[in-house]
């Protein structure tokens, strides 16, 4: 099903499905924040992508994610914990990691266009700036 | 259809700008013995208001809270401790119930540095308190009236602590209804299905394409159907009652006046909309999404229009900032936010009454103590209350727009020190202009101190007094654990219980009586015992 529906959850950096002793699923992700704002997001955005994907298991709520709080059980009672942890970014949530970059590219733009010593550096500057609002959030 | 006979009139009533009573006051009691804070609860049962009483019209209003010691004081901790154990939905919120605010305000609430736990007020700080008593009045003499039979019967039960006492008064006359800040206050409160309330415009939750449905009764009022399709609660004794936050909240107006008049001019701006983008809604209450350019107090004024908008027209919060105190708080069907789904899921019912004289406007700050007595209904307290304050006040994590965790809610985040704290953005629609950014935003409100309770029933309120245990309701009655005269599972002494000395007696026989209203429609509960009931807990 492709890497489409983990889109919506905008605090997913990374998630991975794997087979374990051929009748096991391993679901790996790499979140940032709460656990129950993270299930609700399963619940709320993605639900049906998610019943396809953890439907089969045993033990999972028969009325499936959309039941946030059935499905919170059932996720937190088969947690394995992680023993090492690592990543460039620890303290970085997966938006502002997003929005960093793309404000780093435009502002090179900006400054190969528009250099120090442009007439209209300021008028362009505010320019700039409100043509890229939605990255300084 | 709700019993309202059956439910404390502060859960679904009085609530909304316009509505709110004037003269509002807390008293906080701890109890000694048992039987004397049920003598307590029975003397003044007869005053307790429940909504259908007070939709009959009644001089004042009285409230009874109970914190969870209270609630194992009087034998029903077993209540609480099977729901725990059996009820998924209900395991947060009376986890929170028990542990109470002070445990959950740092890591929860947020509540740090000067509004740590251990800067609360006393009387919030040092051991738990047992109970709150919750009067209100629309004129100053009926409150008077009210708490002088109140403080009688307290007074008359040695071992009760009274505590402390909160006062709080509505500023009055063209100021009525507002805030410290000097914005109108409580105009978005959720319509609740089935309350007998308007459902306005913008109150419930945003159909697909348009029209608002009310909130589910749930979501509220323990023991009904609520947003999860689920009924929780649905033991008698927890049944139509729900869930009370308290917090003390103080205000640095002179604080906030200054930033947002030092933003408006860095960045030649206008104070009023500098101030108007950071709470959502201009002074009057109008909203930005529906008057982004001026205040409208004629719009605000229209209890139909204003809050009647959605945020989908708005993505880049142009008009009314992502950011905004009150987009974050009830997001609605918001496409950069959580979603209508999530969104209905933390609505919370809110109640503030300002304490405190108000600073006269432009002057400078004069160090006097003010703020709100804020209060929150709700019936699951972890996934309303302390969700919405933990995710949406405190952090970011709902939004796709929103990135930087350190950006609070302007008005009542906990910004973080000066050298982490956050910023708001406010983006123009305004052709070729910069954002105006608020930097180093400092906090505005202080936590000085707060509880959780829960509301009970009238019938749950009348068999404390009696010391008698609510029937068990058969249906409900799903796992033994539920059963009530199954012994607790932790082997607590249980006496028996004196059968009831005057079943016919009731409700009528308290000591006090406020202004004799014909005995209200109350429905009176059953008053044979229904099996052993506890009432050596005083141990």
């Amino acid at each position: 099903m492709g890497a489409r529906p983990l889109k919506k959850l905008s605090t997913l950096h990374f998630a991975r499905v794997s087979i374990v002793n051929g009748n096991y699923m391993l679901f790996a992700s790499v979140y940032d924040g709460d656990f129950m704002q993270y299930v609700e997001d399963f619940g709320t955005r993605i639900a049906k992508q998610i019943d396809t994907i953890f439907g089969a298991c045993v033990g999972y709520p028969k009325a499936g994610a959309a039941d946030v709080f059935q499905f919170k059980d059932f996720l937190a009672a088969r947690q394995v914990p992680t023993n090492a942890f690592g990543g460039s970014y620890l303290d970085r949530s997966l938006l502002q990691i997003q929005a960093s970059l793309r404000l780093t590219k435009c502002l090179g733009g900006f400054t190969r266009r528009v250099g120090a010593q442009h007439r209209r550096l300021v008028p362009k500057l505010d320019k700039f700036l409100h043509r890229h609002q939605d990255l300084l959030t | 259809m709700l019993e309202l006979s059956q439910i404390q009139s502060n859960i679904l009533r009085e609530y909304r700008h316009g509505t709110a009573p004037a003269f509002v006051h807390f008293i906080f009691l701890r109890f000694g013995e048992a039987k004397e804070a049920r003598d307590l609860i029975k003397a003044l049962y007869p005053m307790v208001t429940s909504c259908a009483r007070l939709d009959g019209g009644v001089p004042s209003v009285l409230n009874i809270g109970l914190a969870y010691p209270a609630v194992e004081l009087f034998g029903f901790g077993g209540d609480a401790r099977a729901l725990n154990e059996r009820d998924d939905e209900a395991t947060g919120t009376i986890e929170a119930f028990k542990c109470g605010m002070r445990v959950r305000a740092a890591e929860i609430l947020g509540d740090d540095d000067d509004s740590d736990p251990s800067n609360w007020e006393a009387p919030y700080r040092q051991g738990r308190l047992h109970a709150v008593l919750c009067l209100n009045a629309h004129t100053r003499e009926k409150l008077d009236a009210s708490l002088k039979l109140v403080g009688d019967a307290i007074a008359s039960f040695p071992s009760v602590q009274r505590v402390h006492d909160e006062a709080a008064a509505d500023f009055g006359g063209d100021l009525s209804g507002t805030e410290h800040f000097g914005f109108a206050d409580g105009i978005a409160q959720p319509s609740v299905l089935d309350s007998g309330e308007p459902n306005y415009a913008g109150a419930g939750t945003p159909g697909k394409r348009r029209g608002w449905a009310p909130v589910k009764t749930g979501e509220f009022v323990l023991g009904h159907l609520d947003e999860s399709g689920q009924v929780q609660f649905r033991s008698e004794f927890f049944k139509d009652g729900s869930f009370m936050v308290f917090r003390k909240l103080q205000q640095h107006v002179g604080r906030f006046r200054d930033y947002v008049n030092a933003t408006a001019e860095r960045s030649g701006t206008d104070s009023e909309l500098v101030g108007a983008k950071m709470v959502g809604r201009w002074k009057s209450g109008a909203p930005l999404m529906l008057a982004p350019n001026k205040d409208d107090p004629a719009l605000a004024a229209d209890a139909k229009r204003n809050n009647d908008f959605r945020y989908k027209d708005d993505k880049e919060g142009k008009r009314c900032p992502i950011g905004a105190h009150i987009r974050r708080n009830n997001p609605r069907e918001d496409p950069t936010g959580p979603g209508t789904i999530q969104t209905s899921k933390h609505r919370i019912i809110r109640r503030s009454t300002p304490y405190g004289t108000r600073l006269p406007e432009g002057a400078s700050d004069d160090g006097q103590d003010r703020g709100v007595l804020f209060v929150v209904i709700n019936a699951d307290i972890a996934r309303q209350f302390e969700f919405v304050q933990q995710n949406w006040v405190n952090s970011v994590l709902s939004s796709t727009v929103l990135t930087l965790p350190e950006d609070r809610d302007p008005l009542i985040g906990h910004q973080r020190n000066p050298d982490k704290a956050g910023k708001f953005l406010m983006p123009t629609a305004k052709r070729n202009k910069p954002p105006v950014i608020a930097w180093s935003l400092p906090r505005f409100v202080t936590t000085r101190g707060g509880e959780y309770f829960l509301l009970p029933s009238l019938d749950t309120l009348f068999h404390i007094g009696q010391g008698t245990r609510p029937p068990s309701d058969q249906e409900a009655c799903e796992s033994p654990a539920e059963q009530h005269d199954a012994p607790s599972p932790d082997g607590e002494v249980e006496a028996t219980v004196p059968s009831d000395p005057d079943p016919a007696a009731g409700p009528g026989d308290g000591v006090v009586e406020p202004d004799p209203p014909a005995e209200p429609e109350l429905v009176e509960p059953p008053a044979e015992p229904s099996g052993p009931a506890d009432d050596d807990m005083s141990r």
